[in-house]
């Protein structure tokens, strides 16, 4: 993988994916709904939706691919999955995110009525809704705390002369990572992105604390979240990947993460003691006497499975904190994956209840 | 002598995953065997599995049923990828299951049934007969999979896996049910306008065009996507595609909307197929379509596992692996004018099978 600094602030990653017939292209912009001050809640999501339909030209790249757009808490990434003789104009495309945004007043108001739409499915989801609270309960009082759909008023309220401002803000490709996952090197991409210029990367706003709260509760107690330091000893990306996947073949329980900051967020759609048990369950089977050969068949394979689509690996190179490769799953024992429930388990028993 | 075995044993590559799967097709079978076949494959895969743990391989076994066949995929990391050989043996080997690991594998078995895809299951009966396997609902087979005991399992493997001609429909032969039209009142505050359309066997070169039909009509900035959505503002959602199987398909559209949409809804439906079928596709949605297609086509393929089981259901419709790579080029070659002749000879109104599920509670 090579990673480099272009002349106008842009980060490339170049991964090899020999004899893959297809390319991968993810342009990743550091700004997200935890970016947002109180009276541009939802802008960063918006925009997205506008750089998709008037700068990239409803997405469409060259005769074919379309891209998919997805605003976080801290960034928004655009993404597209091409032949491979398609990857430098992928790259060429995805550049129009930088260009100066013209947002016809009735495309702003065709993409208010989309998201009010988006939302309404949101909030009909269980699952969305109990991450929302958990994350809310988490990050309460900072800048993550409200979700990336952000306030329905503000999104209604919402001009094309605001939704360019935050554009001006922060789309520039100093403050932008992109990542090329191809069969073979392609010196062109460089090329191109390296005409990429903009302002300095701007300061961010994220206000994340020194220490948000370890354990909460849904206010249904449908779900528990907590969050610990990436440093901690269980951090590392193949473990805490591998003891997500293990819990869900031991116990049924779906494991989530996100990285946020220098946090890393977990939690499950299940009430506290459910949680322990299948945890607690998960540690056994892996410290029982063929815990490894177990690890291998439910969790690695299927990890490994995943792993191997061509935009998944470009997804996750754009962001370091979730980069991890073949050789370090292969290389995983059933030890440092048992050290990571041991740390999950510990948290939520030693944990401090949020108030939500 | 036994069954024609299905089998592909792809080369993993440089994929960290290394995968093969068996089965057997379900063709010239009783009903009860096909209504067993998701609990026979698990026993399969446990046996499989367990066969393999007890050799020092981790091998990961999964049970695979399709409408077509039912059978096992293996994987292992690739340095292990020599243990898959032996898989065929073990397959073959199979004792039948005791009581208890019946029941421990009933559960998992019913859970893991998929139910239906967008209201597929409809369409499926509607075109090809209660009788035919593709009428098989996943309520009729979840409530017999519950019931069924040692003896009706095992008399279902050895049923799967006895010597039968191989029946390969030929590539049209897609029943074409008259057009009907159908509300049903469901659970839920959304309303849907399903139709479903008859479609071509896996087989058929016929199935090209459609798929370029289907793909333009369906997705993201999709011919119904346009107007439904964005001129009309009509739905939340919409999808079109079609499925092909060994002895026939199908395709169709589900478009989400509010109650009193419903009339509309259809009548925009039927009016973008028949545009379709007196037009086409212009040259540069039709260059686009197919761009998508192939990438779509190159994606499953990525994993040796996605391989294996295309694999297999082109075996099961007597298709040689070959053909699964020629995918893309036949489907380059798609011009507008086969895809309005396909449009014109599947999309028509007189076969068209309607739903329309209004909410009892909007």
């Amino acid at each position: 993988m090579r990673r480099v600094r272009l002349p106008g602030g842009l980060r490339l990653v170049e991964a090899p994916r020999p004899g893959s017939p297809l390319a991968a292209v993810v342009l990743r912009v550091r700004v997200g709904s935890g970016d947002e001050r109180p009276d541009e809640r939802g802008t960063a999501h918006m925009l997205e939706h506008l750089v998709v339909r008037c700068a990239l030209a409803g997405g469409r790249v060259g005769e074919g691919a379309l891209v998919s757009a997805r605003t976080g808490r801290e960034s928004t990434a655009y993404s597209v999955v091409v032949r491979a003789f398609d990857a430098v104009r992928a790259v060429v495309a995805l550049g129009a995110v930088f260009d100066e945004l013209r947002v016809p007043p009735d495309v702003l108001a065709a993409e208010q009525a989309a998201i009010v739409e988006e939302a309404a499915r949101r909030h009909a989801e269980p699952a969305w809704r109990i991450r929302e609270s958990l994350l809310a309960g988490l990050w309460a009082g900072t800048a993550f705390e409200h979700p990336v759909l952000g306030d329905a008023r503000v999104v209604a309220a919402l001009t094309p002369r605001r939704v360019l401002r935050f554009h001006r803000t922060w789309y520039h490709p100093a403050n932008a990572t992109l990542v090329v996952v191809a069969g073979r090197p392609l010196p062109d991409v460089a090329a191109v992105a390296s005409r990429w210029t903009g302002a300095p990367a701007p300061a961010h706003r994220t206000d994340a604390p020194s220490r948000p709260w370890t354990a909460t509760a849904g206010r249904d107690h449908a779900g528990i979240a907590f969050a610990y330091h990436r440093v901690d000893p269980a951090g590392s990306a193949a473990p805490v990947m591998l003891a997500r996947e293990a819990v869900a073949a031991a116990s049924g329980v779906q494991v989530r993460t996100l990285p946020l900051g220098e946090w890393l967020c977990v939690w499950a759609a299940t009430a506290r003691e459910p949680f322990i048990a299948a945890l607690t369950r998960t540690r056994d089977r892996l410290t029982g006497p063929d815990g490894a050969a177990w690890l291998r068949t439910e969790a690695l394979i299927p990890t490994l499975r995943r792993e191997d689509d061509v935009e998944t690996a470009a997804v996750r190179a754009a962001d370091p904190r979730t980069l991890v490769t073949t050789a370090a799953l292969l290389s995983c024992t059933a030890d440092p994956v048992a050290a990571v429930l041991t740390h999950w388990r510990n948290k939520i028993t030693s944990g401090q209840e949020g108030r939500r | 002598m036994s069954v024609r075995l299905l089998s592909a044993f792809p080369p993993a590559g440089r994929s960290p995953v290394a995968a093969a799967a068996l089965a057997v097709p379900l063709t010239a079978v009783s009903r009860t065997a096909v209504l067993t076949a998701p609990l026979v494959a698990a026993v399969w895969a446990r046996s499989v599995a367990d066969t393999a743990e007890a050799t020092g391989t981790a091998m990961r076994v999964e049970p695979i049923v399709t409408a077509d066949l039912a059978g096992i995929t293996a994987e292992v990391v690739r340095a292990d990828e020599t243990a898959l050989r032996s898989l065929q043996s073990w397959f073959q080997n199979v004792p039948p299951p005791g009581e208890t690991e019946l029941e421990r594998l009933r559960d998992d078995c019913v859970a893991r049934l998929p139910t239906s895809e967008r209201g597929s299951e409809d369409v499926r009966r509607a075109l090809f007969g209660d009788r035919h396997r593709y009428g098989v609902t996943h309520r009729e087979r979840a409530a017999h999979l519950r019931d069924a005991d040692v003896r009706t399992v095992e008399d279902a493997m050895a049923e799967l896996l006895a010597e039968r001609p191989a029946a390969f429909a030929r590539a049209d032969d897609t029943a074409r049910p008259p057009g009907r039209r159908t509300a049903v009142r469901v659970d839920g505050a959304r309303a849907c306008c399903l139709i479903g359309a008859p479609g071509v066997a896996l087989a058929s070169p016929r199935k090209f065009p459609l798929h370029v039909a289907w793909a333009a009509l369906g997705g993201r900035d999709g011919l119904l996507d346009r107007r439904l959505r964005q001129e009309r503002a009509l739905t939340y959602s919409v999808a079109a595609f079609s499925r092909e199987l060994a002895e026939g398909g199908y395709g169709m559209c589900v478009a989400a909307c509010r109650p009193d949409a419903l009339d509309e809804v259809s009548a925009v439906v039927r009016d973008t197929f028949a545009a379709l079928a007196k037009d086409g596709v212009s040259g540069t949605a039709l260059r686009s379509v197919k761009e998508r297609l192939i990438v779509r086509q190159h994606r499953a393929l990525q994993t040796a596992r996605g391989r294996a089981e295309r694999l297999l259901g082109y075996a099961a419709a007597g298709l040689p692996p070959a053909d699964l790579d020629r995918y893309p080029r036949n489907i380059a070659t798609v011009t507008s004018a086969d895809v309005r002749s396909a449009a014109a000879t599947t999309l028509t109104p007189e076969t068209f099978l309607e739903l329309k599920l209004i909410p009892t509670h909007p």
